[in-house]
């Protein structure tokens, strides 16, 4: 007898993909996770295209997260052509992205995960269940827009960053009137921590190979070095020597493993192991308090480490604010010439790497993205396996939603594409 | 920072998707001195931050082929109770449209009117153009905007 589960839809995961999974005599035999990934497509697009144009372009890969693809894009040509931005606009680039990482987890966070673990259909629920929840969620979102109005120039698809910097710097004013929104938001974003952190996850636990980028100063957002849970230190250019990608048969996106074949994981759980020492002692201090470990192997902890970032970042905000010298000029002069440049930055789902080849005119001869849910993807695969095995106690519809619960820590940002996720169970006892 | 006084209009849409980016290119057509139009992707909690106390709001988004591309929907959200969510099934994101207004309307942040057109689609293939039925409807379905947006006129 076979027991086929089959799911039409995987809410709640931005973009769209499927899952497929076989059980026989209580082990997986089979699982692909399938996703669709357009950073290929916009690989191409850029071929032949002027170096400026590329942070526009890319940032068009994903609604959700366009400066972690601008960002990455200008720093690369920034490396290509020798060219190192002042202080003060670095600066405003971590403002930024605070701004992009608020709205993004967020909106995961509260909208997309929690209702796993309060055992909620859907986000629908959420509203009528845990009305605070949603609120406290759509001005923190509103808060994150704002930054990325008043800094990006736009909330969607952002206009104000080049390569070099910015093409107008905003006023000291226009930021010091976010700052009473952002002493509302240090104290909301406590509560959301202290929200998730009481959710009870499911048991797993897994020995993972952690990468994130790590700075000599901040938590790394906007730029630093190779990072991993074995002590790796490398620059950024050193990506292709440690990294690989390989197409799988079922997916247009691709697998991201270490050069010796193995899983690593990028993004929240990573960066949290990796540059704790990093966190603002507030942050570090409230996340003991609630009993978030400085390293945190569960997978189902990540909605806790993505809230404990948002209150590193609305900190982070608040202290940029107050420091803010508006960046003059805006942006540093860039002359083009023949070469390579890396750009790499922490999305609010992990390491996103760049990699350019210019021509003399700084026309864009080769273009190579690699985002954060390709490297996660066998990792995820990894999880899933464990998850099914565990769970095969379940019944199916159970078991579906906890593969759901399970993919989901990843955030995984399957793009902003169209479509939705397809979960098929194959149980053959 | 005081609301816009004109009229919004949302026009959601991914660029590079085919037919999804239809809610992007009615925008071209419509009279950006008389009202507010903002392009978006379509995310949930956006969408409620964008269009709360708003007097009146008209959403643009291509709806998922329901038989014949290029047919154009509106749905008054005063009315129209519950909600077709199936015309919005396509949508980029998890948190979309459907998910908005059922928020918006569980939390009170609904705009005073939200009237949501849309128009059916055919292919969402990256890099793909509008195809001809939906680029064929655009006016049509600008006319049809512009009839709520600006009944007045």
């Amino acid at each position: 007898m076979t027991r086929r589960i089959k799911v039409e839809a995987l809410a709640r995961v931005e973009g769209e993909g499927a899952l497929d999974v076989t059980v026989r005599d209580g082990r997986v035999t089979a699982l692909h996770f399938r996703i669709f990934e357009p950073p290929r497509f916009f690989e191409a697009l850029l071929r032949g295209r002027p170096y400026s144009d590329a942070p526009d372009i890319t940032s068009r890969i994903c609604g959700i997260c366009p400066i972690a693809y601008q960002l990455g894009a200008a720093q690369a040509m920034e490396d290509a052509f020798g060219v190192v931005v002042s202080p003060e606009i670095e600066a405003l680039r971590r403002l930024v992205y605070c701004g992009e990482w608020i709205e993004s987890h967020v909106l995961h966070v509260a909208m997309l995960h929690a209702p796993d673990f309060l055992g909620l259909d859907d986000a629908l629920l959420m509203a009528k269940t845990h009305p605070e929840v949603v609120e406290t969620a759509l001005r923190l979102k509103k808060l994150g827009n704002r930054l990325l109005e008043v800094v990006g120039g736009r909330a969607v698809h952002p206009v104000n960053l080049k390569v070099g910097g910015f093409y107008a710097a905003p006023k000291r004013a226009e930021l010091l009137a976010l700052r009473p929104e952002l002493d509302w938001a240090a104290a909301a974003a406590r509560r959301l921590l202290r929200t998730v952190a009481a959710f009870d996850p499911p048991d797993l636990t897994r020995d993972y190979l952690f990468v994130a980028l790590r700075h000599d100063r901040d938590y790394a957002i906007t730029g630093g070095r190779l990072a991993s849970s074995e002590g790796l230190d490398a620059p950024i250019a050193a990506f292709p020597d440690l990294f690989d990608e390989h197409q799988e048969p079922n997916s247009t996106a691709l697998h991201g493993r270490t050069r010796d074949g193995r899983a690593y994981m990028v993004g929240p759980l990573a960066r949290w192991a990796i540059n704790g020492d990093r966190l603002l002692p507030d942050v570090r201090a409230e996340a003991a308090a609630l009993g978030v470990a400085p390293v945190e192997r569960n997978p189902f902890r990540s909605i806790v480490v993505r809230a404990a970032e948002v209150l590193q970042v609305v900190l982070e905000a608040q202290r940029l604010v107050d420091a803010y010298r508006p960046p003059d000029p805006p942006a540093v002069p860039v002359e083009p010439r023949a070469g390579v440049g890396v750009g790499a930055t922490e999305a609010p789902r992990g390491l996103c790497w760049h990699r350019y080849r210019l021509a003399d005119d700084g026309s864009i001869l080769e273009a190579r993205i690699v985002p954060p849910t390709a490297q996660n993807q066998p990792t995820i695969e990894e999880d899933l396996r464990q998850v099914v095995e565990r769970g095969l106690a379940l019944d199916d519809d159970a078991l579906k939603w906890r593969c759901e619960q399970a993919i989901r820590n990843y955030d995984p940002c399957i793009s902003c594409a169209t479509h939705f996720l397809r979960l098929k169970v194959h149980r053959e006892p | 920072m005081s609301p816009d006084p004109r009229p919004l209009v949302i026009g959601i849409g991914q660029p590079w998707r085919g037919d999804d980016a239809a809610g992007l290119a009615v925008l071209d057509l419509l009279p950006a001195d008389r009202l507010e139009l903002r392009p978006h992707h379509g995310e949930g909690l956006g969408l409620i931050a964008l269009w709360e106390g708003r007097p009146l709001v008209v959403v643009v988004d291509a709806a998922c082929a329901a038989g014949t591309p290029g047919r154009l929907h509106r749905i008054d959200t005063a009315r129209a109770t519950p909600f077709d969510a199936r015309l919005f099934r396509c949508s980029s994101h998890a948190f979309g449209v459907n998910e908005a207004i059922a928020t918006g309307r569980a939390l009170g942040r609904m705009p005073a009117r939200l009237i949501v057109h849309a128009v059916e689609g055919e292919r969402w293939d990256l890099g793909a153009p509008l195809s001809p039925a939906v680029a064929a409807a655009l006016p049509a379905l600008a006319e049809a905007v512009l009839a709520d947006a600006l009944p007045a006129r």
